[in-house]
């Protein structure tokens, strides 16, 4: 028998497909902490406002601005995990079309769940999601009018720019929409990433076959509840 | 009973192939499916007809040699059960049923229903074996084993490498045959001594067979006549990360 061939370890598991679904465990875990960490920090938008008129969001905003290195620090990572996850993503998906090249005339599934088959669609549309939520909050080029607001004291008014987004039906639609969607990737990926870490033991099992759909449930109605409330006219009335 | 067949005919490896259809004429439900394709046999050879030809050795449920996706199901629609111990009871007079080749890269078609699965054989020989070079065998039960592991290694061992599994999944991945050997190794003491080159060796040649990668959709745990469970690619996967981290 021989032995795993030389390299370090991160080579020896980059060159097969049981270390590529490690890969994209370990970044599809660093970004279910952002999805849902990020969805926290965001539902301060549904505070009321305070009598000083400086809204949770925007001092929120503000804090996470002064983090400075910090900030950079983490999006670079992000972006790594992110560069890293759809790079073995494609891999992985190609090799297995090609594993099956010849298709059945008669196929049938006995009990995957219907997220686990649209994995990679789910996933390209997060691609395309996240490419257009940064353009429309984080550089403004979306909708410049609800972009680049400040308060009197000079801060960034995030609030602002939040309410006037959600506003717009075909923004607020495409928001919804999306996080259905993402809702739908981690519904199977939460459960999957446990198995590709051999961590789905008997003892265990049950509960983390629950995780993938309390997550994403979690995810969808967090996510979904802020361009609701500003459609319904639940929140934002100070803004004109 | 009176069956329609779609049957995948195909003369060689390079060749087209085509689903053909056949009526089965008065089948006796008590007839096992193997026996009804060899009933229409006798009358596809009684009318010139080249025979539909498919594996099968033991016809007892132990052998791993027969095959066929029926209807979409490797082994057909019944659970925990292989194609030759599968009765045409579990069919509706008047039903068509569709009969393919197991489908993979890794599978090539020999002829007709028969694919070559010499890639599962060069997967075990890559590592799923102990070696032991010397001295007769001990006595049984020399060794104590917790019960746990030993009803778990049996679960695994009972793998007939009949390639269900990969006809399975729709990535056609080997992940569940190659656990199970790897896992049925791994809990035993005799297995230990390699167990984690043997990890290394038997998943790289996987990856090289041009097998998918798994998608954790358990579709090879649902279709496995011998019902053994996804618990054993966990366990292939803990060891896999071992042992690359060390190196082995
Ligand atoms: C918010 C961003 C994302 C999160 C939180 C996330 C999370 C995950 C997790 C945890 C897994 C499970 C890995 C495993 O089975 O071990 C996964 C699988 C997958 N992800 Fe993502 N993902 C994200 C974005 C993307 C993107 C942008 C793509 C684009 C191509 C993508 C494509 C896939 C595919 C194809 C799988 C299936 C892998 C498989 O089943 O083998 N994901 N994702
Ligand atoms: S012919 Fe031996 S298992 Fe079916």
């Amino acid at each position: 028998m021989s032995t795993a061939s030389g390299g370090n370890a991160i080579g020896r598991l980059l060159g097969s497909t049981i270390g590529m679904k490690i890969l994209m465990a370990i970044t599809g875990f660093i970004w279910i902490g952002f999805v849902l960490g990020h969805m926290v920090g965001n539902l301060q938008i549904l505070l009321p406002m305070p009598e000083d008129g400086i809204h949770a969001i925007n001092k929120y905003a503000a804090m996470l601005k002064a983090t400075g290195g910090l900030l950079w620090a983490v999006r670079f990572g992000l972006l790594a995990a992110f560069a890293a996850h759809v790079w073995a993503a494609i891999v992985l998906s190609k090799r297995n079309r090609a594993a099956r090249a010849d298709s059945y005339a008669v196929s049938n599934n006995i009990q995957a769940k219907p997220s686990s088959y649209y994995m990679l669609i789910t996933g390209l549309v997060i691609l395309g999601f996240i490419v257009f939520h940064l353009a429309h909050f984080t550089l403004g080029l979306v909708q410049p009018e609800a972009f680049g607001h400040h308060l009197a004291n000079g801060m960034h008014d995030v609030y602002t720019m939040f309410i006037l987004g959600f506003r717009n039906p075909v923004y607020a639609g495409l928001y919804i929409v999306a996080n259905v969607l993402i809702g739908m990737h981690l519904h199977h990926a939460v459960t999957s990433m446990f198995q590709t870490l051999g961590l789905r033991t008997p003892k265990y099992q049950q509960y983390i076959d629950m995780a993938g759909p309390a997550v994403a449930s979690v995810a969808i109605v967090g996510n979904v509840l802020m361009p609701v409330a500003v459609l319904l006219g639940l929140i934002g009335g100070s803004v004109s | 009973m009176n069956i329609t067949l779609k049957v995948w005919r195909q003369d060689g490896p390079n060749s087209a192939g085509r689903l053909e259809t056949y009526d089965a004429k008065d089948i006796s439900e008590h007839m096992s499916f193997l026996e009804m394709i060899d009933v229409v046999n006798e009358q596809l050879e009684a009318a010139g007809t080249d025979p539909i030809a498919f594996d099968h050795d033991c016809r007892e449920g132990i052998c791993g040699m027969c095959s066929l996706q029926i209807n979409g199901t490797p082994h057909g629609p019944e659970r925990g059960t292989t194609t030759c111990q599968l009765h045409m009871r579990t069919f509706k007079d008047g039903e068509t049923i569709t009969i393919e080749p197991w489908r993979a890269t890794a599978f090539p078609v020999v002829k007709d229903l028969v694919v070559d699965r010499t890639s599962f054989d060069r997967i075990i020989e890559a590592g799923g074996y102990i070696s032991v070079n010397t001295g007769g065998p001990q006595d049984a039960n020399a060794i104590p084993i917790n019960k746990g592991d030993a009803d778990e290694a049996f679960e695994y061992a009972a793998c007939i490498g009949c390639g269900a599994c990969v006809a399975a999944c729709k990535n056609a991945s080997a992940s569940l045959f190659t656990a199970a050997k790897l896992s049925h190794l791994a809990l035993l003491p005799q297995g230990q001594a390699e167990r984690y080159e043997r990890t290394s060796s038997m998943v790289a040649q996987m990856d090289l067979e041009g097998f998918g990668s798994c998608t954790n959709q358990y579709e090879c745990e649902a279709a496995c006549p011998k019902g053994i469970s996804v618990q054993s690619i966990a366990h292939m996967n803990r060891d896999y990360i071992k042992a690359s981290l060390t190196g082995r």
